[in-house]
């Protein structure tokens, strides 16, 4: 958040007209993107730029991941079996919710404070001081992050499992957020904006001229999150422990299909047996890519339209490098998949974390398996799961250009396919020998440390001007533009040495710990 | 079991030398050479944190030893660990997790990953076992999800069946199947190590046992071979009153207590000294007991 404050500070500054000019300019371009980021307004203060670009992602985040510990806090826990010692010492169900609520309350209250704190240095350090409006401001991010958790709280009460609850609630938020920032054009289904939490919050972006502490508002979010809990105390409190409010009495099971050779011989490699487990999920993973890139090309009208006025929003080369500015955003757009391939390497460090601590190593490393190998498989299905995210990104990004009458390079897919997946496995890579290394959760957080340091790499060496090469060898930098021409060989070559260094490593290390947790 | 193979049989299918895996603060396990011979079952018995894990995962190749060696099969647990494996059968004493999946799917992909699995042997042994595949293995209970472990464990008809607690959570009539599985391997030729700390089951159904206590193997042998060295508790009432110290003389005697014409005593080996002397004591009663081994093994844990 400062960081951020401080560039726009910066921004403001360069900008040939000033703040105002930068507001006239991208207020078109926010309108064609409502869907993502809404209201737009005085995108020529500090606050109101900070508060549209910033703080309206980041209350949807929130509430997000709210929402996923809502649905651990109580149906998680007795999926572990962690919540029957806690009620047969006599306390009821109430108090056990009673008491994660006011815990995870008082987190979320921690949490908003010091992202209080960010914000009103970034203010001050953009020359704008305004704690009160930063506090205000994270009153109502927290108090969505409070609606979020009561939904997911609910929704886990009523679906069979706290996995299923926490994609549940957050497409139930996302549809919300998407709602309540599109509601003007939703006619008389525009009304569902006064269930959305988002609506209220708005109310509360104090850090935009004009608006300050609404005490309505913040009512109205205490009383949603207050209800939502309620409703899940009472479902709670009548659901049979270990299963949801309604569910469905348990058929005769008829007798298992028996394991035949022919699918014996499937799970033969570790490797499939990994994509078949994660088959659902690598299914949700390309067709969010897909979407997200869609969403990308479907708003190319727009967007170009801007950059056609202001060449200097354009990333990359832009027009002086003789490439038109059309492909230059289909270019941009393509890029979206580097993103959802970190985070999808992420989720996957995390499966090989939990691996090791719930036994799974253990059980495939009893069968005729070493070690190495497993570490090998596990990169094969890492690698075959980015080609099939980069897969659907290609799709989405097809499908959204053919909505908008644009003809994509086959010639360029190809080489965002080939990049993304060397890219991949560049993550893999890295990703196998942080597990290798740290065996527990702390490898996740390492790993997203990692990356999002890779991630800012870029962007800070070029705001503070650091050394070209400190720029040109982060991971994303690596990844370069792929649509609109393949990255440099010092890029491939690192994303390479990455990959084959990185596994080497791993099996290195592998072989000398200890197989169980 | 009904007969303890004889020592001609045994020509190591496991075997250790020295075999040590220090964790520190005389944690791990040390020093152990121990033999086990092709068809036997081995009992290895314990209290918790005795060292019985870390021994059948230095087998298992799953944690490298600090020194020493351990073959199986007469291959080496860390070097031929690939070609072991496929002959092995491992039930870890700490049950995976694998949520989200159905038992079957569980069954499907280790015998996958082993190869070669017939499917009516699996089916076989979910029928003796009673588990419906069908089910998700994260809804089993504890002990269904045991009858999982033991179907991999069984399913490729392994030479060498290594089990760590293998009977927890099964009920009476399952713990009497998984035993008759168990003898049923051995007779096939396959030889059995399995830890546990209930002595009781271990007593009925393995050739051999060994005591491990602090990562240190206290004690090996036959049923028969430990019997020689269990213990008898006497009571008995006498007309002409005894003294202690005259009753702890005797051989093979300890923990004399006399109190008036009672008297009670242990008798560790043959109970003949102690007879003589009764004898010329004109006994009114007597009682004589054999402690079981159990108590025996913990009267030795506890004098540690």
């Amino acid at each position: 958040m400062y960081l951020m404050g401080l560039a726009i500070a910066q921004e403001f500054a360069d900008f040939p007209g000033g703040a105002a000019a930068l507001a006239g300019s991208i207020t078109r371009a926010a309108e064609g993107m409502r869907i993502m980021r809404w209201p737009a307004e005085r995108l020529d203060t500090l606050g109101g730029y900070l508060t549209y670009h910033n703080v309206t992602m980041l209350m949807l985040g929130l509430a997000i991941y709210s929402a996923v510990q809502g649905t651990r806090m109580v149906r998680g826990e007795e999926q572990r079996h962690a919540l029957e010692e806690i009620l047969a010492t006599g306390w009821s169900r109430w108090a056990v919710i009673r008491d994660r609520t006011v815990g995870f309350a008082i987190i979320t209250a921690v949490v908003s404070l010091a992202l209080a704190v960010g914000t009103a240095a970034a203010m001050a350090a953009g020359g704008e001081s305004d704690l009160a409006g930063s506090l205000v401001t994270m009153v109502g991010v927290g108090l969505c992050g409070m609606v979020g958790y009561a939904l997911g709280l609910l929704v886990s009460q009523l679906v069979p499992t706290a996995r299923g609850a926490a994609g549940v609630s957050s497409i139930i938020l996302t549809a919300l957020y998407v709602l309540n920032n599109t509601w003007e054009e939703l006619g008389w289904f525009g009304a569902v904006r006064f269930a959305s939490p988002f609506y209220y919050a708005n109310y509360l972006r104090a850090l935009v001229p004009g608006y300050g502490f609404d005490l309505l508002a913040t009512l109205a979010l205490v009383v949603m999150a207050d209800v939502l809990i309620g409703l899940a105390g009472l479902a709670f409190g009548r659901r049979f422990y270990g299963a949801a409010l309604w569910h469905r009495r348990r058929r005769k099971e008829l007798p298992a299909a028996l394991p035949g050779v022919r699918r014996q011989r499937l799970f033969g490699f570790p490797s499939m047996a990994l994509l078949f487990r994660g088959r659902v999920g690598l299914i949700a993973w390309a067709g969010g890519a897909g979407s997200f890139a869609g969403l990308m090309m479907a708003l190319e009208p727009s967007v170009i339209d801007m950059w056609s006025t202001f060449s200097k929003y354009m990333p990359g080369a832009g027009t002086d490098s003789g490439v038109s500015i059309e492909t230059i955003y289909a270019g941009f757009s393509g890029e979206i998949v580097a993103l959802v391939i970190v985070a999808y390497v992420i989720v996957q460090t995390a499966a090989w974390t939990a691996d090791l601590a719930e036994g799974r190593v253990e059980a495939v490393l009893a069968t005729p398996v070493s070690w190495s190998r497993l570490v090998l498989e596990r990169l094969v299905a890492l690698v075959s799961g980015v080609a099939c995210v980069t897969a659907g990104a290609i799709v989405g990004l097809v499908i959204g250009a053919a909505g908008v009458d644009f003809e994509l390079a086959g010639a360029g897919l190809a080489r965002l396919a080939a990049d993304s997946v060397l890219f991949g496995a560049a993550l893999g890579g890295v990703a196998a020998v942080v597990v290798a290394a740290f065996r527990r959760g702390a490898g996740v957080t390492a790993m997203a440390v990692l990356m999002t340091a890779s991630y800012l790499q870029g962007y800070l060496a070029k705001m503070f001007e650091w050394p070209e090469w400190v720029q040109k060898y982060s991971l994303f930098s690596a990844f370069g533009n792929p649509y609109v021409e393949w990255p440099g060989s010092g890029q491939t070559v690192l994303l390479a040495v990455l990959a084959i260094a990185g596994t080497a490593v791993a099996l290195a290390i592998a072989e000398r710990t200890p197989k169980v947790a | 079991m009904a007969e303890v193979l004889g020592d001609d049989s045994r020509h190591g299918a496991i075997v250790t030398s020295g075999l040590t895996k220090d964790y520190g603060q005389s944690r791990g396990l040390f020093d152990l050479d121990l033999e086990i011979a092709p068809g036997e079952v081995f009992g290895f018995i314990g209290p918790n944190g005795a060292g019985k894990t870390t021994t059948i995962r230095l087998l298992m190749g799953l944690i490298r030893p600090d020194r020493g060696s351990a073959t199986l099969l007469d291959m080496d647990s860390q070097r031929d660990n690939i070609a072991i494996k496929r002959r092995v059968g491992y039930l870890p004493g700490e049950l995976p997790q694998f949520p989200r999946l159905k038992a079957s799917h569980v069954i499907t992909l280790l015998a996958g990953l082993r190869g070669g699995v017939d499917p009516a042997v699996i089916a076989g042994l979910a029928e003796r076992l009673d588990i419906d595949l069908g089910r998700r293995y994260e809804d089993l209970s504890h002990g269904n999800k045991q009858k999982v472990g033991l179907i991999q464990t069984f399913m490729h008809r392994p030479d060498v069946i290594i089990m760590d607690e293998p009977t927890l959570g099964l009920d009476p009539l399952m713990q009497r199947e998984f035993w008759r599985l168990v003898q049923e391997a051995s007779s096939a030729g396959s030889t059995v190590l399995l830890s546990s700390h209930v002595l009781a089951e271990v007593e009925l159904g393995c050739h051999r046992m060994g005591l491990i206590r602090n990562g240190h193997l206290l004690r090996v042998g036959s049923l028969e071979e430990l019997r020689t060295t269990r213990v008898h508790r006497v009571d008995a009432i006498v007309h002409d009153h005894p003294d202690a110290a005259g009753l702890n003389a005797i051989e093979g005697v300890s923990e004399a207590v006399v109190q008036g014409d009672r008297l009670s005593c242990s008798v560790h080996g043959s109970i003949g000294p102690l007879l003589a002397w009764l004898a010329a004591r004109d006994v009114v009663e007597l009682d004589s007991r054999e402690l079981s081994l159990e108590e025996v093994f913990f009267t030795e844990l506890e004098a540690e």
